[in-house]
């Protein structure tokens, strides 16, 4: 895959179900177009990105941070619940779920 | 009053000249008379910052000892999740929300007395530069109101510019903190990464980002550092040693004997004239001070902003996953019939603005099986070239600098449909954010060719913090002594001031 | 349609791949200080980190990677010196930050195995199950169905969210595939999930209660041509939630691949979920087209890297593995292989040990706890560890039987006192006056007035006519309220009337 591809309405939709956006045809086209100029610009990391180096995920070389095995106080469900767009005995209500568990 | 300097506020309320409830009165009239035309708050708590300021009175009148900066104002960035306190991180898709819960550094504020007048106004979720992309409007340069006041944290360089407060919280991922800092003519710190916890603080990129402290003076945001910084046994990656001594780096503002070297990268082409020679000057500055000026190279640095945009919109895309309706938030969409999964779809698109919507599916893009490797694989290696640059400059220099942007504050709506030109704002502070080491941007003058502020930007080695308030504390003093008043006395007058 | 299982193994051979989610039994949560207690009131075992809040971090349980590390050893598995977590992204409203945290190309363990028996009409059979990972992760929350069919999710008109269980910390056990099982392929799927349930219940790491969801296991089959060299297309089975289940969908599987490649059509490859009423599987989701989970290293977290110094201390606490364990105490107990099986079966192999410890002989142990205790359990419908009854109680009334001071029949009344929760077995003797009469004269005035009772009788004993004995005996017994040693009483009567008493 080279990076100057040019990413069609479909690719960008692909994209849009992957992240959960509804995106409308004009706004397909024009990210489409838009990250066809960004992914151009940034595909120049390509240029150094040699097989010797190593990736940094992180800039902080800690490892091994942990916490003990100690509960700790929740929530009440009430704070839990406060910012819920709907509840029901004392749950989250949502619309029906039509995917399968993964 | 409110012109004053924090540590300045705070001896006046010692020495009985003021009260905190007045102090804090003030800043809350003069947003009250100011703020319609800056808009840099997006939620004032009058209550609550009454009353903080009231029990701090009431502390000082038992005759208990406060510190250094309790009863003093301070403007909250709307990234941070506060108690009870609407929280948006300037996105419709959080609009009412009210956490259940402080950020750490929430409760350190809180527990050092320091009054949260409210929560100030960013680029949606910290994505941008300009305080254009919040869905609640922009916020306006209090030096020109047609121009931006840098961004994410717009609202909160603005408000300190405009004297609606006197201390501010920012949160810089690619230079959020300093070049608000300076297109505003304020001091701006984003501390080493893991220097100040994360918890709360509403996740842009993790391992990019960092709050910090937004004063007017330099010792004001070496005071703010200190009460914000330390470990937090809630964020794994927070460092676990004694915070850098800044407030006394501050205080002393001494650069006899250090190295400082100038980034040859980071100036030059593509920097405003006006910008080059502000910076110029101060360099001067400081070498009259005692500094030597050194020249380092770190060629790998215009690889920064390409890797920058893979890395930040790639944990992006998964940090904002969690904002689907289900839980808090705003929900589109739930008629009689609908899916969760189309109620997600509907809320995510109408929450989200266009910027993040635009970085989400770039993260999507370069995090997909087949791309991962080209995109952000790569971008984690220029990381590594990044931190190597500054590691063998480090070698030389005691810490580097350059001017903050390339520019001085740009109008609003200039650059709103170029992401890429909008993207070169950030293109001297993004490499601090890729290595986890500390940047600070103080004002250094005004650009002849447009009277605007130009911001001055020292970074030292991680955990080095100290090194930038040497620096800033040495550079601030010159200048103020050629000046004879700080930079913000040049102000022009907001219409309706007292 | 219909073919047998014989038919199905003539011409396929199977090959297995199972992967265990075992939840572990830390007091809190993998990533914060939820409580993971099983079963609390909805919602009030979250926090902004477990229910995914926007500022929210996640911090690792250091107990979750000392169980994991346990688990990897037990495993025969190496502990990679670098492991790390990442983000698996995928929305899903039970799981509040749609992306899981887990181990992907990193895992904390790789590389191990386990050994499997089955006893089978050739003889006991032994298979290799390699592992080919072992790694952490979280767990979801839970949904509940409204409205529709019974709690399904199809034709559901709104779920309801419980986040309890969302963040409690899992440990995910991946073999390779394992070929080469024949006809047995069901039998090691199960042997398997077996052993591995003993294995971690032995390292104290989980509950293991399928049945309560804490031990999960995903059964993969796909046939092949025998002689194929590759494989044929997978299906993933879930929902198998009990060492019976795991059988029957291994074996139904088989089954319905064989049906759809003897008519020509493909497996497809996708979910299924096992339906315990049924033995059947439903088709969930399909897998032709890989998801894409878009996997990166979690930013809020550090790497794992265990030294050695931690993995050998670890190392220093491993108990003995459970098949060596059984071994070892079925050759020291000397008890037959039947018994040894009826004695995992019925999951007493640690209460029986324990009692052996105490000091009661192996096989009276065994006796009561199998016996006499397990039918009381029975009775009530519920385990021999969930009665009032210690393996101290046990060995006791063993010592009192061999010392003569109870009869069998008192102590199976001492037995049904503790149980009753009368107190230790001393207290049940006291308060129940239960104690052997062994006053010798006493006995012998009992047995005087039973003759005095019953001349005939004692005529017809004197006359060499012994099974008569029992009236007699039968009536001192009576007259002592069960309390004499009868077999005392019938040496003693026997003398008397001038018989051989062995």
């Amino acid at each position: 895959m080279s990076a100057m591809s040019n990413l069609s309405r479909s690719d960008v939709a692909h994209l849009a179900h992957l992240a959960r956006i509804d995106m409308t045809d004009p706004e397909l086209d024009a990210l489409a177009n838009e990250l066809d100029v960004i992914l151009e610009a940034v595909a120049r990391v390509q240029e150094v990105a040699t097989p010797d180096i190593a990736p940094t995920s992180h800039p902080l070389p800690l490892r091994n941070v942990t916490r003990p095995d100690v509960v700790t106080p929740s929530l009440t469900p009430a704070a839990a619940l406060s910012g819920a767009p709907a509840s029901e005995d004392q749950r989250f209500r949502v619309p029906q779920i039509l995917g399968e568990e993964a | 009053m409110i012109t004053r300097a924090a540590h300045e506020m705070s001896a006046a309320m010692a020495s009985g000249e003021i009260s905190s409830v007045e102090l804090t009165q003030a800043h809350l009239d003069r947003i009250t008379s100011v703020d319609a035309q800056v808009h840099a708050f997006l939620y004032v708590d009058t209550e609550g910052a009454l009353a903080q300021a009231q029990s701090v009175d009431d502390a000082r009148a038992r005759g208990e000892s406060v510190g250094p900066l309790a009863g003093v104002p301070l403007a909250l960035k709307d990234v941070m999740a506060q108690q009870g306190i609407p929280t948006t991180a300037g996105s419709k898709i959080l609009e009412g929300w009210r956490p259940p819960y402080d950020a750490t550094v929430v409760s350190k504020l809180k527990a050092a007395g320091v009054v949260i007048l409210g929560k100030t106004n960013m680029d949606e979720f910290a994505m941008g530069s300009s305080t254009e992309n919040s869905a609640y409007g922009p916020t306006h340069n209090p030096w020109d109101l047609t121009r931006i006041p840098g961004g994410s944290g717009g609202g909160s360089s603005a408000s300190l510019a405009a004297f609606e407060a006197p201390l501010a919280i920012g949160t810089d991922t690619g230079g959020s903190i300093r070049q608000p800092a300076a297109v505003t003519g304020t001091v701006g710190v984003k501390p080493t990464y893991g220097g100040v916890s994360r918890y709360g603080l509403i996740a842009f990129s993790s391992s990019l980002d960092q709050a910090g402290p937004c004063a007017r003076t330099v010792l004001d945001t070496a005071l703010l550092h200190e009460v914000i910084a330390g470990h937090d046994v809630h964020d794994a990656t927070s460092i676990d040693a004694p915070v850098p001594q800044v407030v006394r780096a501050a205080r002393e503002g001494s650069v006899k004997g250090m190295k400082i070297g100038v980034v040859k990268e980071l100036n030059g082409d593509g920097y405003q004239a006006g910008v080059r020679s502000r910076f110029e000057e101060s360099l001067e500055l400081l070498a009259k001070a005692g500094a030597e000026i050194v020249e380092v190279s770190c060629p790998n640095f215009e690889y920064a902003l390409a890797a920058y945009y893979l890395i930040a919109p790639s944990e992006c895309s998964s940090n904002l996953a969690r904002f689907d309706a289900m839980r808090y938030g705003i929900r589109v969409g739930d008629e009689d019939g609908a899916s969760a999964e189309s109620v997600m779809n509907l809320t995510r698109e109408v929450g989200f603005g266009r910027e993040v919507k635009r970085r989400i599916i770039l993260g999507t893009y370069a995090l997909s099986s087949g791309y991962f490797d080209a995109y952000y694989g790569s971008a984690q290696k220029v990381r590594t070239l990044i931190m190597q640059d500054f590691n063998k400059a480090f070698t030389s220099a005691d810490v580097l600098v350059s001017p903050t942007c390339p520019t001085t504050a740009f109008k609003i709506g200039e650059k709103a449909n170029d992401p890429l030109a909008m993207y070169l704002n950030d293109i001297a502070t993004i490499p601090v954010n890729m290595a986890g080491i500390g940047g600070m941007s103080l004002p250094c003058g005004l650009a002849p060719e447009d009277g605007l502020p130009v911001g001055f930007q020292v970074m030292a080695p991680a955990m080095q913090d100290q090194r930038m308030y040497s620096v800033g504390a040495a550079l601030e003093a010159s200048l103020l002594s050629q000046w004879g008043a700080p930079l913000l006395s040049q102000i022009p007058a907001l219409v309706g001031a007292k | 349609m219909s073919l047998t299982y014989e038919d199905v193994i003539a011409k396929y051979e199977p090959v297995l791949g199972l992967e265990v989610h075992v939840e572990l039994n830390t007091n809190s949560k993998m990533f914060c200080g939820c409580s993971t207690i099983f079963g609390g009131e909805p919602n009030t075992q979250t926090c902004p980190v477990c229910l995914g809040m926007p500022g929210a971090l996640p911090v690792v349980n250091e107990k979750a990677i000392e169980s994991s590390i346990l688990i990897g050893l037990a495993l025969n598995c190496s502990i990679t010196p670098f492991s790390r977590f990442s983000r698996k992204n995928y929305f899903y409203p039970d799981m509040p930050k749609n992306f899981q945290i887990s181990q992907y190309d990193e895992p904390i363990c790789v590389n191990g195995y386990l050994d499997v028996e089955i006893d089978t009409d050739e003889g006991i059979k032994k298979f290799r199950v390699e592992i080919e990972r072992v790694h952490m992760e979280e767990d979801t929350g839970k949904s509940l169905h409204v409205g529709g069919a019974t709690g399904r999710i199809h034709g559901a008109d709104y779920s309801l969210l419980d986040y309890n269980r969302a963040g409690i910390p899992l440990v995910e056990i991946v073999t390779k595939i394992v070929p080469g099982t024949g006809k047995y392929a069901p039998e090691v799927a199960k042997a398997y999930v077996a052993e591995l349930r003993d294995i971690l219940r032995s390292l104290g790491v989980s509950d293991v209660r399928m049945e309560q969801g804490s031990l999960r296991c995903d059964a993969n089959v796909s046939l092949r041509l025998i002689g194929a060299e590759t494989l044929g297309t997978r299906s993933e089975t879930k929902n198998v939630n009990s060492l019976r289940s795991v059988e029957r969908a291994v074996r139904g599987e088989m089954i319905r691949h064989a049906e759809l490649l003897n008519k020509g059509e493909r497996v497809v490859q996708e979910t299924r979920h096992f339906q315990e009423e049924s033995g059947l599987t439903r088709s969930g989701r399909s897998k032709e087209q890989a998801e894409d989970y878009r996997y990166f290293p979690e930013p809020d977290l550090v790497p794992v890297a265990p030294d050695a110094a931690w993995i050998e201390t670890l190392r220093a606490t491993l108990p003995e593995q459970p098949t060596l364990r059984r071994k070892r105490l079925q050759s020291e107990w000397s008890v037959p292989d039947k018994e040894m099986a009826a004695m995992i079966n019925a999951d007493a192999l640690d209460i029986v040990e324990a009692t052996v410890n105490l000091g009661a002989d192996p096989t009276r142990a065994r006796g009561w706890w199998l016996g006499e205790i397990s039918r009381i359990a029975n009775e009530q419908g519920v385990t021999i560890s969930d009665l009032k009854i210690s393996p101290t109680d046990v060995a006791q009334i063993v010592a009192l039987v061999a010392q003569g001071d109870l009869t069998d029949k008192l102590a199976r009344q001492v037995v049904e006192g503790v149980i009753a929760g009368e107190g230790t077995p001393a207290s049940v003797i006291e308060s129940r006056g239960l104690k052997v009469v062994s006053d010798e004269s006493a006995l012998m005035a009992a047995i005087e007035r039973a003759i005095a009772a019953q001349p005939e009788t004692a005529e017809k004993i004197r006359n060499g006519h012994i099974p008569a004995a029992g009236a007699l005996i039968g009536a001192v017994m009576k007259e002592t309220k069960g309390q004499a040693d009868a077999a005392r009483v019938r040496e003693l009567l026997l003398t008397h009337l001038g018989q051989p008493s062995d």
